[in-house]
């Protein structure tokens, strides 16, 4: 069966670095690349190989489009006379190669955040109007995934342009938006073995992501748990440091802030989190959240609660980050599975 | 370890059965093969939720200051302390976060702990399933295979260079013969970095740091970290920028906080094994805890009655480094 929506192609394992070379003289590559023992999303320098043999990243690819430092305006001058310096907005198109299916649900959570009708993000929108995603099947989920708990799974294709499975010796290479068949034109055809290939590949991995938390009465019920002992309960262990929140795929706090050198200036976008004890600290020195189980509430509330309530999805794709890199082991799995209970 | 186990339930259970502590701090199994974690127990027929093994990594001393308030009351907390949680706990005491009286320090000896990272690098790019520890072997299972090692392949590089396992100070101390794993010392270690030239180390180190993302996991899991405001979250005056795009506010962030730690470590290794990324912290503070011992012949946290390195003044205190004219 031909499915005229879509191209299928495929490339030899030894033959990606051309190809890789071939997308770079368009665009900016961003893949996975090993750093230390792990692995993050970077820019592809020249001759370099993405590293493909990782199940997931430490961090999402989400600073790509949400930095964690990013300049707003910067200017110049004394005060009074500040000149702001232009900004570039041309860019030159990229693609990120190898991003796990969660993390495009994240982004696709994200979007409704920064791009919706009542308020357009023109630089979360600018970096995400010029980057094409090539998601990457999950054949092997870690043990702490559960993003079939949101109604996705470790092949899913929705907000991808285009789809990367490893099949082995090579890759199955599908494209979907005009974009990214453009961008695999010049690679071989697959065969029909190989795409019933991969259809295997894909029933064996969302096999093995059965497991998942039961998710569908979760934002109803938070509705009622404002006051709760589930929340000093949950938070006791909690450190209050920001891992959770930085390596999360989907948490989007920010802090503004100025700096000026001499008389050049800067107004900058930081990542916040709302596990730190300043994180939304008033200038009068009041602090909403004061106490540590009041700020893990809110983390819960917001991801499970709020933003469902504002945007229609709840704001975790179960990417399992934060359950595996919380240096005290505080597990989101075990939270719902409490919130379910209670 | 399982009669370790036993012994410290049966000590935390006693304490709080005679109400002689509010609160015990201890470890529970954890949801992930590699980690117990953190538990606090009110009732005695909760003893029984903790473990001891060698995922039990956290310093748990960094929960008290959590507790001032609670302390200010007069309640009395015990904390199951290897030797390095039983150091901070006595620096805790002589900066007067808590009361000697106020803290039970149930000491157990350590054989230090595995560094889960090091297992996860051993059986990459598979995934650990489970664990299983039995006398100084280790059991490493993946969805596909099984693999079986010596513990003292995975020690945690500061458990290696542990230079107190056994408790000093202790109000009750677990007696359970521990093995001695191969130590390395810390000058051996420091020695082979302090070959290479001054440019090199400049580069390791300003190489590691720049993968900072300043979620301050290693200030929040150190016991030492407790300032009611961190220099890097003050913004009346601001110390340091807050972005992460300039390399010499992350290096100014890891120095300061080296420093504020001096003659306050105890070598946990806290801060590395919370780190995200990998950062090689504990070669900072290693440094500074070689210095502190070489200079003024100091060990944090081994004396009650003693003051903090830095709170006191000796004629005979080393002058190297201050004021060195060139």
């Amino acid at each position: 069966m031909k499915d005229s929506s879509k191209s299928i192609k495929y490339i030899e394992k030894e033959k990606l670095g051309a190809f890789i070379a071939e997308l770079q003289k368009e665009y900016v590559v961003i893949a996975p690349k090993k750093v230390k023992e792990f692995v993050l999303f970077e820019i592809i320098r020249e001759n370099e190989k993405p590293v493909l043999d990782f199940r997931n990243s430490r961090q999402s690819p989400k600073e790509f489009f949400f930095p964690q430092t990013e300049n707003i305006v910067e200017y110049e001058g004394i005060i009074d006379k500040r000149v702001p310096l232009t900004r570039d907005t041309e860019m030159q198109k990229r693609i990120i190669f190898g991003i796990r299916p969660c993390d495009i649900r994240s982004i696709l959570i994200l979007d409704k955040l920064f791009i919706n009708e009542d308020y357009v993000d023109s630089y979360y929108k600018r970096l995400r109007d010029n980057t094409l995603l090539f998601a990457y099947g999950c054949n092997e989920p870690r043990t702490t995934c559960f993003c079939s708990s949101f109604g996705i799974g470790p092949f899913e294709e929705k907000g991808t342009d285009g789809f990367l499975t490893d099949l082995g010796d090579g890759y199955l290479v599908e494209g979907f938006s005009e974009e990214a068949k453009k961008a695999i034109a010049n690679l071989p055809d697959a065969a029909k073995e190989t795409i019933e290939k991969k259809e295997k590949c894909k029933k064996l991995s969302n096999e093995r992501a059965a497991s998942s938390v039961p998710i569908d009465t979760i934002p109803e019920k938070l509705r009622t748990m404002f006051e709760h002992p589930l929340w000093e309960d949950i938070t006791e262990r909690c450190l209050g440091c920001g891992v959770c929140t930085y390596l999360c795929p989907t948490c989007h706090c920010f802090d503004i802030q100025d700096e000026m050198i001499d008389e050049k200036g800067r107004r900058v976008k930081n990542w916040d989190s709302c596990m730190f004890p300043i994180f939304t600290l008033h200038g009068s020195g009041h602090q909403p959240r004061e106490l540590r189980y009041q700020r893990m509430r809110q983390r819960i509330m917001h991801k499970f609660n709020y933003y469902d309530d504002n945007f229609g999805i709840i704001a975790c794709s179960g990417c399992g980050r934060c359950v595996t890199e919380c240096p005290v082991n505080i597990d989101v799995r075990e939270i719902l599975n409490k919130i379910k209970k209670s | 370890m399982e009669n370790t186990e036993k012994k410290i339930r049966e000590v935390a259970q006693k304490l709080l059965k005679d109400k002689k502590v509010n609160l015990v701090i201890g470890f529970e199994k954890g949801t992930l093969p590699w980690k117990s974690r953190p538990v606090f127990i009110r009732k005695h027929e909760d003893a029984d939720k903790l473990v001891w093994n060698q995922f039990c990594e956290n310093n748990l001393a960094v929960y008290i200051p959590f507790y001032k308030k609670m302390l200010d009351k007069g309640n009395t907390i015990a904390v199951i302390a290897k030797g390095c949680d039983a150091r901070s706990l006595i620096l805790h005491v002589q900066e007067n976060v808590a009361k000697r009286e106020q803290l039970i320090i149930i000491g157990v000896p350590c054989e230090g702990m595995l560094d889960r990272r090091k297992i996860e690098k051993e059986v990459a790019p598979g995934e650990i399933t489970k664990i299983i520890l039995k006398d100084d072997s280790v059991t490493i299972k993946t969805e596909k295979e099984e693999t079986e090692q010596k513990q003292s392949n995975f020690l945690s590089d500061d458990c290696i260079m542990c230079t107190h396992r056994k408790p000093v100070v202790y109000d009750e101390l677990i007696v359970v013969n521990i093995k001695e794993p191969p130590g390395v010392k810390r000058e051996t270690i420091l020695n082979e970095f302090e070959k290479k030239d001054p440019q090199d180390r400049w580069k390791y180190f300003s190489e590691e740091v720049s993968r900072c993302i300043r979620c301050y996991a290693c200030r929040n899991a150190c016991p030492g970290c407790y300032c009611n405001e961190c220099f890097v979250d003050c913004s009346q005056p601001q110390w340091i920028g807050t972005t992460v795009d300039s390399e010499t506010d992350l290096q100014l962030f890891q120095i300061i906080r080296t420093f504020h730690l001096a003659g306050r470590c105890v070598n946990c290794g806290s801060c590395s094994r919370a780190c995200p990324m990998d950062i090689d912290i504990s070669l900072l503070v290693s440094k500074l805890s070689q210095d502190s011992k070489q200079f003024f012949n100091y060990e944090t946290g081994l004396e009650i009655d003693d003051m903090p390195m830095l709170n006191k003044y000796s004629e005979d205190d080393s002058n190297e480094g201050f004021f060195e004219e060139h």
